[in-house]
């Protein structure tokens, strides 16, 4: 299959069609990957609000350390929630990928089969390469909060303002490194890629074409969050149903007034399941396209790269 | 003069996405959620903008009562700016870059693309009629969800300040915004562009697909069942006639309801806000399908010929 370097309308294209042709595919990965998680999630964000709800009953002084024992015990299992959550988006990305990439090449690829590969190497690899990113990009931006912090601390302003200095600077370079690192999970999923060998390759694919893929990336992902906010907003009104009819209950109670607090914490503790369970749906949602924008992209990036047998003859016109 | 409906194969398609080999369900995708996103974030900031002014040349109301009752007041004391926030991102931000999608995309005729062309009176005037008819089904099962949730009354009061006039001339005013905006703006876009490039592809299905993407732009869970309803009726007419005409004046006739029902000239006057008796939908819906059937059997011969 020729792949010629794409201009933006033929990189909407391609992509939209991409996802025409593998979203149930996609849905029924991310359904199997990410359900489980999804759920537990929810239930650890319901037995969080439902702490947090109680935090206005909580006195401190009963306790010894002053510490409310519901609330680390919220945290663990927030954390824990949390982690599955996102191991579960890591792996519904990396078989979505491979789906994207497969349909690319024009050897599709079974939702089975990507499941099965999903979780061999790439899957590590992928986990080994956010660690890696998120360690640096925690660096970089705590190593300027720090001097910040040491300047308050020791009363030194030429510290603080130096650290304000780096943190401008901080911020377009983690920005820059986003952009060039934007292609791991393509790198890894088709090309095998070690974790340091597909750094070197994003990177590579990037070069010359920065502020490109950075305009593109930008507009792709704003395509992504307002389709997903518009299908989720009939589901929202389903999931939250109980959290609305406290909120209405709640204002409707007012009177001349002003809003009850027990009310309030009435509604937050109905809020915990629903919520998580509408952001994991949304995050499901974006995890079925969003993705693909980044295989198309990868794919064009290559292109541009000459990594393609590209054809002396143009495309004969389409007959509609 | 507005010309009569031409023939599809009649329209001059000679835009760059015509003469590329790309998808017109990715034309019509990509047009409507770039201009989603665009008209948005614009109406937003310009809202913004709006309040802020509002906020620093003009004197603030007397607020008092419970808390509601001050939201009550705030939100008329920022309705006029927030109009005009509306009207503005309506032209600027969702009719022009329709036009202009719909000019280089498909066709530098887009008075034809869009089918910006006369249609029989009778056929508007059914549009017209059915349109009225099936409003208050629409209503009613906006209504069934308020009164399911428990919405406070006050919080109805709110929503529906902005579409509130107390003079004739906010009236007009209104009627402005609310009515002819809309429906120019709105029908041109959906129905013009979307739904008339959907249409190529995938033919009727396009007034499903259409006036469900037309209820959930509106971002009021509650009021997406009747709003996808009055997307499809509007885009049956559009489908049907092959005009913009029918559901551009179905969609005015809609909101021109709502406003003169909210006109309030003297304090305590105008309709009052409840519910849709059921007997009323009773009544009307089966009017609206039998004026739809007849709808379906005046606009058969276009069809054919399409």
């Amino acid at each position: 299959m020729t792949i010629t370097p794409m201009s933006l309308g033929d990189l909407f294209d391609r992509w939209f069609k991409l996802i025409g042709k593998t979203w149930l595919r996609n849905l029924i990965l991310a359904a199997i990957i990410m359900g489980p998680a999804t759920l537990i999630l929810a239930m650890c964000m319901d037995v969080g609000f439902g702490q947090i709800a109680g935090l206005a009953d909580f006195d401190a002084s009963d306790s010894d350390s002053g510490f409310n024992p519901a609330l680390v015990e919220f945290l663990a299992w927030f954390l824990l929630g949390l982690t599955l959550f996102f191991l579960g988006t890591v792996g519904a990305m990396v078989a979505v990928t491979m789906v994207g990439c497969a349909e690319m090449s024009g050897k599709p690829l079974s939702w089975q089969e990507a499941l099965q590969s999903a979780f061999a190497m790439p899957f590590l690899r992928i986990i080994a390469q956010y660690l890696l990113l998120g360690i640096g990009f925690v660096l970089l931006a705590g190593i300027p909060y720090a001097l910040i912090a040491g300047g308050i601390a020791a009363e030194s302003v030429g510290l603080g303002l130096f650290g304000g200095l780096l943190l401008f600077v901080m911020i377009p370079a983690i920005l820059y490194l986003s952009i060039n690192f934007a292609f791991l999970v393509p790198a890894v999923t088709w090309e095998n890629e070690s974790v340091i060998g597909a750094f070197r390759r994003s990177w590579e694919l990037v070069r010359g074409n920065w502020w490109r893929t950075f305009g593109i990336l930008i507009l792709m992902n704003l395509v992504v969050s307002f389709a997903v906010s518009i299908v989720m907003t009939p589901f929202s009104i389903i999931i939250l149903w109980d959290f609305f009819l406290n909120y209405f209950e709640m204002l409707g109670s007012l009177g001349g007034g002003e809003p009850d607090s027990a009310f309030a914490r009435e509604m937050i503790a109905s809020y915990g399941f629903a919520f998580g369970i509408v952001n994991a749906l949304s995050s499901i949602a974006q995890v079925i396209v969003a993705p693909l924008y980044l295989v198309v992209m990868y794919f064009d990036l290559r292109a541009r790269k000459g990594e393609f047998h590209q054809s002396a003859e143009p495309a004969p016109a389409p007959i509609r | 003069m507005i010309p009569s409906a031409p023939p599809a194969s009649d329209v001059l398609l000679n835009g760059s996405w015509e003469r590329s080999a790309r998808s017109l369900n990715t034309a019509a995708l990509l047009g409507l959620l770039g201009i989603g996103i665009l008209y948005f974030n614009a109406q937003s900031i310009l809202a913004l903008i709006a309040v802020f002014v509002t906020q620093f040349t003009v004197e603030p109301p007397d607020l008092s009562g419970g808390y509601l009752e001050r939201f009550l007041e705030n939100i008329r004391h920022l309705a006029n700016p927030l109009r005009t926030a509306v009207v503005v991102s309506q032209y600027v931000f969702m009719l022009l870059p329709a036009l202009l999608l719909v000019r280089y995309w498909h066709s530098t005729d887009i008075r034809r693309y869009i089918r910006l062309a006369r249609a029989p009176i009778a056929e508007i005037l059914l549009a017209l009629l059915a349109t009225l008819m099936i409003i208050p089904s629409a209503n009613f099962i906006a209504d069934e969800l308020v009164r399911q949730l428990g919405v406070p009354r006050t919080i109805m009061e709110i929503n529906a300040e902005i579409f509130t006039s107390r003079s004739l001339g906010e009236f007009l005013w209104l009627v402005f915004v609310v009515c002819i905006t809309p429906a120019l703006c709105e029908e041109i876009f959906f129905r013009g562009f979307v739904q008339r490039t959907f249409e190529r592809t995938v033919g009727w299905k396009s007034v499903v697909l259409v006036g469900v993407i037309f209820g959930l732009f509106h971002f009021s869970p509650l009021g997406l069942i009747p709003l996808s309803i009055l997307g499809m009726l509007f885009g049956y007419f559009f489908y049907r006639s092959k005009s913009l005409l029918p559901p551009m004046l179905a969609h005015f006739a809609n909101n021109v309801l709502a406003v003169y029902f909210l006109y309030k000239p003297e304090e305590g006057a105008g309709m009052a806000m409840e519910s849709i008796p059921l007997w009323l939908v009773g009544v009307t819906l089966p009017v609206g399908i039998a004026m739809l059937y007849l709808y379906e059997r005046l606009t058969g011969r276009k069809i054919e010929n399409s």
